[in-house]
């Protein structure tokens, strides 16, 4: 069976189907589940990953959501980004609870050189050349640095070449350190 | 220039925790148009436009982009069989539920239609004016109570007469359910 056959028959409530569907995107989802509470740090039990993939298989099952897929090709991704939303939901809820907490990312560990950018509003001259890039240049570095995408990766998503990727993120760092630089900054 | 990474990373990373979703937020269909390639360059500018201030968004098309390469045979981690039973038997309690809501349903309507004959017959029959009327209250309060609508009613008119802040917020919370739920 097929990625469309296997989709088909779930919307027809085949049992079959349904059982296939979910043998094999079982460990997406958990997967999906497990990197978006990673990603955004929350402290999480087994229990809550558990629920969570319940509550998405529940939503796939319920109504006509599998009819929503627009490209089969594309199920892996959507079933992520699915899972991803459940997941968010579940952390919304639990922070309106009061349950838990979403613990704040590590600092800069180079204590003179953090103390240098803070003395000379060194965090000014970042946003404003933070804010000058293009959307797409902006995009570029954020995959880059925050994501550690390849530079053959962005070009696939961004649809760019790779050349031009290359060269948005040294220009964007070689802007960013001639600035540091002429503002006075020695620990570069 | 290690530090100059560093210092980027840290800054663009400053609202990566933030879980809160605007209405400009791209939905999973969008999010996979872009990644598809499929859209015409304005709306693409467009969905960059807001890729390019909201992180969320950003770590949802890169979460994308991390499914579809994956090969899920060789994923790691096992899933535990007890969890992908439940999710398979989803399918068919998700049936059951719906006939049994089906049949608690028209048990409560037959309270309701029961009510209103009585009404009817009362008119209809003068003698047993009283006993159809009575009848008919029976049932009508029967319905009331059975009927989830009622009792979300009774309790409306019980917190404005109490004015209890606590709970109309509870009362919006089943309202906002009842709404939600797709059985009913």
């Amino acid at each position: 069976m097929n990625e469309g056959q296997i989709i088909k028959g779930c919307l027809k409530n085949d049992k079959k189907s349904w059982d296939i569907f979910v043998q094999k995107y079982s460990k997406l989802i958990y997967w999906a589940i497990r990197r978006r509470l990673a990603l955004n740090s929350f402290d999480f039990k087994q229990d809550d990953i558990d629920c969570i993939f319940q509550e998405v298989f529940l939503s796939i099952s319920c109504g006509n959501k599998l009819a929503q897929i627009r490209d089969v090709r594309m199920i892996a991704s959507w079933l992520a980004v699915i899972a991803s939303n459940e997941t968010v939901d579940f952390m919304r809820r639990k922070i309106k609870q009061n349950k838990r907490f979403i613990s704040k990312l590590p600092e800069i560990k180079d204590d003179r050189f953090k103390e240098e950018l803070d003395q000379r509003d060194s965090l000014e001259l970042l946003e404003h050349l933070i804010n000058n890039l293009s959307s797409k240049e902006k995009i570029v570095i954020s995959f880059n640095l925050i994501e550690n995408r390849t530079h053959r990766e962005i070009a696939g998503i961004v649809d760019i070449p790779i050349n031009t990727v290359s060269t948005i993120i040294a220009r964007t760092k070689e802007k960013l350190k001639k600035e540091l630089v002429r503002k006075g900054l020695k620990y570069l | 220039m290690r530090k100059i990474e560093e210092y980027l990373k840290n800054y663009l990373k400053k609202d990566l925790s933030n879980i809160e979703i605007t209405p400009h937020c791209l939905d999973e269909d969008v999010l996979l148009d872009y990644l598809g390639h499929k859209l015409d360059g304005r709306e693409r500018k467009d969905i960059e436009e807001h890729l390019s201030q909201c992180n969320f968004c950003l770590s949802q098309l890169n979460l994308a982009f991390e499914a579809k390469k994956l090969n899920i045979r060789n994923l790691g981690g096992k899933v535990p069989s007890e969890l992908v039973n439940k999710a398979k038997a989803l399918l068919k309690n998700d049936k059951n539920i719906i006939r049994k809501g089906g049949v608690n349903r028209m048990k409560k309507n037959l309270f309701l239609a029961g009510a209103i004959i009585f009404f009817i017959i009362s008119f209809l029959l003068p003698k047993y004016f009283m006993q159809c009327l009575v009848a008919a209250l029976v049932l009508g309060i029967r319905w009331a109570f059975e009927s989830e609508n009622g009792r979300i009613l009774i309790m409306v008119l019980d917190s404005w007469r109490r004015h209890s802040h606590d709970d109309d917020d509870e009362i919006s919370n089943r309202l906002k359910d009842r709404f939600k739920s797709p059985h009913l």
